[in-house]
């Protein structure tokens, strides 16, 4: 070493050198795409970035902030958007799938749950498909002998509790709407199902399932509502009743239009009422324990009319924004042309997106 | 330590080029290392820190004094170390996030080790192995494969003229 370098090493040229720092210190922040590039770099960060351990890492250590929830809007089977509306920017995504019909079912946390077909009318399959790695596994049972009906599958992924995702899927029987459904759980990390056999006869649909604390939520505005909790082992635990709710389905001579959303670990009915002439909203949160429905907010929504390309224009709910702080709570809202922020605490309407700027997208 | 005294302790740091440095106690146990050695009685003389240099030093000691000027108010903490590091190139990162690896200061590591993702997203394969001094072990058609593999992945590349 020259004495009057003795630092010649550049600081870069250290960490590279050290395994435990070049993870620690640069590779574990990078996001997945510029790691994949980067597997080209030399052998060594290609074993290092594909090593098991190194994913497991990667994923919850990414997945364990408190990144904002984006929104996915889908302009045709091979294109979609990732909506991010804290930095209101629109990731423009393809589809690299090899089923020509696609439909998303469910999207959470960078992994999507997809229904697919070879045709239009062809059998139907599902798939679980990384967009960042466009990787994509097609979920078959092969062991499976009773081959009832699907009658709802849902994806768990958080990285936050685990890296690996589970897939519930429910079965009925032939007659699936009164019939004692079968539970076929995926878990990727034994790369196994598990069948649980519930006993009690219910009627039920379980598409549209949201997860939430281990649960599985089937939410029905209109009728009832079950949930399934995912730990418990005693049989008659397993698909428990929710609390019924009331909407008015009509309001100053509007009909209700329900929808049921997850943010941010608290399941949601958003009721809206939206006529040319009168826009409301109320929000219902379901209980930490499961008992009851929050009163959460009712809001008049006509104000939204200064911020619309035409006064008359229709408005639409996309989603809802829990922040971790009561006043950073806010709903995303389309109307023709824009995407609307309405922020619960001080009653704001702000325009995220004007399409009118961005023509190239906006073909829905 | 001597909190309870009122008078503010001063600490003497000094780097591994002989440079040396006053800072105020409370602010330089933002790191673990150096907290460790004060607890341990090596408060009273000089506190050798042998893997930082000088100039790394004095910017460590500048963020020490910044930060704990700054009640608890972590959105005011974070604004002050996003401007802290904003117009720090990648060598001056790549010193920092070392010296905050050595001394176990983690909100700084985070910090930088964030700074820095986001500095190499979108860098070439080429940008990293140059500044991270790694030879291209692949021969052409090896690499010519693992890319292929991840094609996609070098959409939006930057290009190389930013050394």
């Amino acid at each position: 070493m020259d004495p009057k370098r003795p630092h010649s090493r550049r600081s870069a040229e250290i960490i590279a050198g050290n395994d435990d720092l070049l993870t620690e210190l640069i590779l574990l922040h990078l996001p997945a795409t510029s790691l994949l590039r980067f597997k080209s770099v030399s052998k060594h960060w290609q074993t290092l970035i594909s090593a098991p351990s190194f994913v497991r890492q990667h994923t919850t250590h990414r997945g364990g902030g408190n990144s904002p929830p984006s929104f996915i809007f889908r302009s045709n089977s091979h294109k979609f958007f990732y909506f991010n509306p804290a930095t209101k920017s629109l990731r423009r995504q393809k589809f690299y799938h090899r089923y020509r019909h696609t439909r998303i079912l469910q999207s959470t946390n960078g992994l999507m749950l997809l229904e697919c077909r070879k045709s239009k009318y062809g059998q139907k399959h599902y798939a679980v498909y990384n967009p960042t790695t466009r990787w994509s596994r097609t979920l078959i049972d092969a062991k499976r002998k009773n081959k009832a009906a699907i009658s709802g599958v849902c994806l768990v992924f958080d990285p936050s509790r685990s890296p690996h995702y589970k897939i519930v899927c429910v079965r009925s029987g032939k007659n699936w709407e009164y019939s004692n459904p079968t539970i076929d759980i995926y878990d990727s990390q034994s790369g196994t199902w598990n069948y649980r056999l519930h006993f009690t006869p219910i009627k039920i649909k379980f598409s549209s399932g949201i997860y939430r604390n281990d649960c599985i939520y089937w939410i029905r505005p209109t009728s009832r509502s079950y949930y399934y909790n995912l730990q418990t082992e005693v049989e008659d635990k397993m698909i428990n009743n929710l609390p019924r709710i009331k909407t008015p389905w009509r309001r100053n001579g509007e009909t209700n239009k329900n929808y049921v959303m997850e943010s941010n670990g608290h399941a949601h009915i958003l009721c809206t009422y939206m006529g040319p002439e009168f826009k409301s909203m109320f929000v219902y949160e379901l209980s930490e324990d499961n008992s009851g429905w929050y009163d959460k907010y009712r809001v008049d929504l006509g104000p939204i009319s200064s911020v619309l390309a035409e006064k008359n224009d229709p408005v639409e709910l996309v989603g809802i924004v829990r922040g971790e702080r009561e006043g950073d709570s806010s709903v995303l809202l389309h109307s023709p042309g824009r995407i609307i922020r309405y922020t619960f605490s001080d009653g704001s309407f702000e325009v995220l997106v004007d399409f009118r700027n961005r023509s190239e997208i906006y073909k829905e | 330590m001597a909190a309870e005294t009122g008078t503010p302790t001063t600490l003497t740091l000094k780097s591994n080029d002989d440079e040396l440095f006053s800072v105020a106690e409370s602010a330089a146990i933002l790191s673990v290392t150096i907290r460790n050695m004060v607890e341990d009685g090596c408060a009273g003389g000089v506190i050798p820190l042998d893997n930082v240099d000088g100039k790394t030093l004095a910017s460590v000691i500048t963020y020490m004094n910044g930060i704990s000027a700054i009640p608890a108010d972590e959105e005011k903490k974070k604004s002050y170390r996003d401007k802290f590091l904003s117009d720090k190139d990648f060598e001056t990162l790549a010193d920092m996030v070392l010296a905050a690896n050595y001394l176990n200061m983690s909100c700084l590591m985070d910090a930088v080790s964030a700074k820095i993702a986001q500095v190499m997203e979108k860098k070439s394969v080429g940008w990293v192995r140059r500044k991270f001094g790694i030879e291209n072990d692949y021969t052409p058609e090896e690499e010519a494969a693992v890319k292929e593999e991840h094609k996609w992945t070098f959409e939006g590349v930057e290009t190389d003229d930013d050394n």
